[in-house]
């Protein structure tokens, strides 16, 4: 529902992180989607291209895992994935839990990119 | 050509958000207290909180509210009766409030002359779950006439919640609607979290709602 304005926080944001990396060009982009973040990985697919177009990220591969969410449990002090996001309780002991340690967020895990090589060559005809 | 990966572990905020936070900056100054009410429509949002409204005022606190729906102006028309500034939002197609129409509709208030913001959502049990609008707390409404299992179907939504009303008590009766059961459901998305039950048309529970919402106040900033 919002994952075009979500595409292109992503085109932007990444577009600032490698500003000063000499890309050329985004092979892959990887990104992690929690359960609960509320974005849809197939809405997203849909909108990334419109907002990559004209940009180094057009043909980039987009990987998009989707992120289980987990939480914490004081009695059994280990964060485990939840069997279903219908019920907030740890699978271990079965007590509830609030305690979300992940699954909440919508990442840039990494991207691959193509830099515009500086040769040996051109160095040492400089 | 060389590749190389780039580790980057970003959180992506779309611009809503980073508006919802500015927002949000500016109801803490401002010493305003926000809440976003969010429900199915028909749950009986304007009715509680236009009762709710009444009495905050004879509490001695100022509110003022916002109110979204597709089309009319009814809902603002309604809670404008309790004598709080009250103004609509009109969507037209969009189903639920962004951050942007709420600071666009707070032209022309001056937030620190208020105690208290309410906005009423679109009803809708799913986007508005997506989309901060800088609230300090959000009131997810359920009534005992659609069921006790909304919040399995909807766990999304009730996950976000701060609080859960629930809402025409007085038909709980006649609908058979049980009440530990729905209890049971919303801890099962949200272990522990404070469920209030009311009667809009009855008064059933106004005192203690707006001693709930008394108690989410800020120290003054
Ligand atoms: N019996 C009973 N009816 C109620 C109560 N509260 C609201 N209603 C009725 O329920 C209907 C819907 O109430 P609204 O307050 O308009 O509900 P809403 O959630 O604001 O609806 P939308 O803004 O359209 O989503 C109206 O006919 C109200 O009179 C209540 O406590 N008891
Ligand atoms: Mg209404
Ligand atoms: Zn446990």
């Amino acid at each position: 529902m919002h994952e075009l304005s979500l595409s292109y926080a992503t085109v932007e944001s990444v577009l600032e992180s490698i500003a000063n990396l000499d890309a050329c060009r985004v092979v892959s982009l990887t990104l992690s989607a929690g359960e609960l973040s509320g974005v849809s990985i197939e809405a997203f697919r849909f909108s990334f291209p419109i907002a990559a177009a004209g940009t180094i990220l057009e043909d980039a591969e987009l990987i998009i895992n989707s992120e289980p969410v987990s939480v914490f449990c004081r009695e059994c002090n280990q964060t485990s994935p939840l069997v279903s996001i219908q019920s907030f309780r740890c699978p271990l002991c079965g007590l509830p839990s609030g305690d979300i340690r992940s699954g909440e967020d919508f990442l840039i895990q990494s991207i691959e990119i193509e830099t515009a090589e500086v040769t040996q060559d051109e160095h040492t005809h400089s | 050509m060389n590749t190389r990966i780039v580790e980057l572990r970003k959180n992506i905020l779309n611009k809503n958000d980073t508006l919802a936070h500015q927002l949000r900056s500016r109801f803490h100054a401002a010493g305003v207290t926000v809440f976003n009410w969010v429900s199915s429509p028909g749950t009986g949002k304007t009715e509680l909180l236009k009762k709710t409204l009444i009495r905050l005022r004879e509490m001695g606190f100022h509110s003022a509210a916002l109110v979204g729906d597709l089309e009319t102006d009814n809902d603002a028309v309604r809670l404008a009766e309790s004598g709080v500034p009250a103004r609509q939002i009109k969507t037209h197609t969009l189903c639920h409030l962004e951050a942007d129409m709420v600071e666009r509709h707070l032209e022309g208030w001056n937030l620190s002359d208020f105690d208290f913001l309410f906005i009423e959502n679109i009803g809708n049990l799913v986007c508005p779950a997506a989309w901060d609008l800088g609230e300090d707390i959000r009131v997810v409404l359920l009534s005992a006439t659609e069921g006790e299992d909304k919040p399995l179907k909807y766990p999304k939504l009730f996950h976000t919640a701060d609080v859960v009303v629930l809402t025409k008590m007085d038909l709980a009766e006649p609908c058979e609607f049980n009440r530990h059961l729905a209890e049971q459901n919303v801890f099962a998305i949200r272990p522990g979290i404070p469920i209030l039950a009311t009667s809009a048309k009855r008064g059933i529970g106004l005192e203690n709602l707006c001693t709930y919402l008394v108690s989410c106040r800020r120290e003054e900033a």
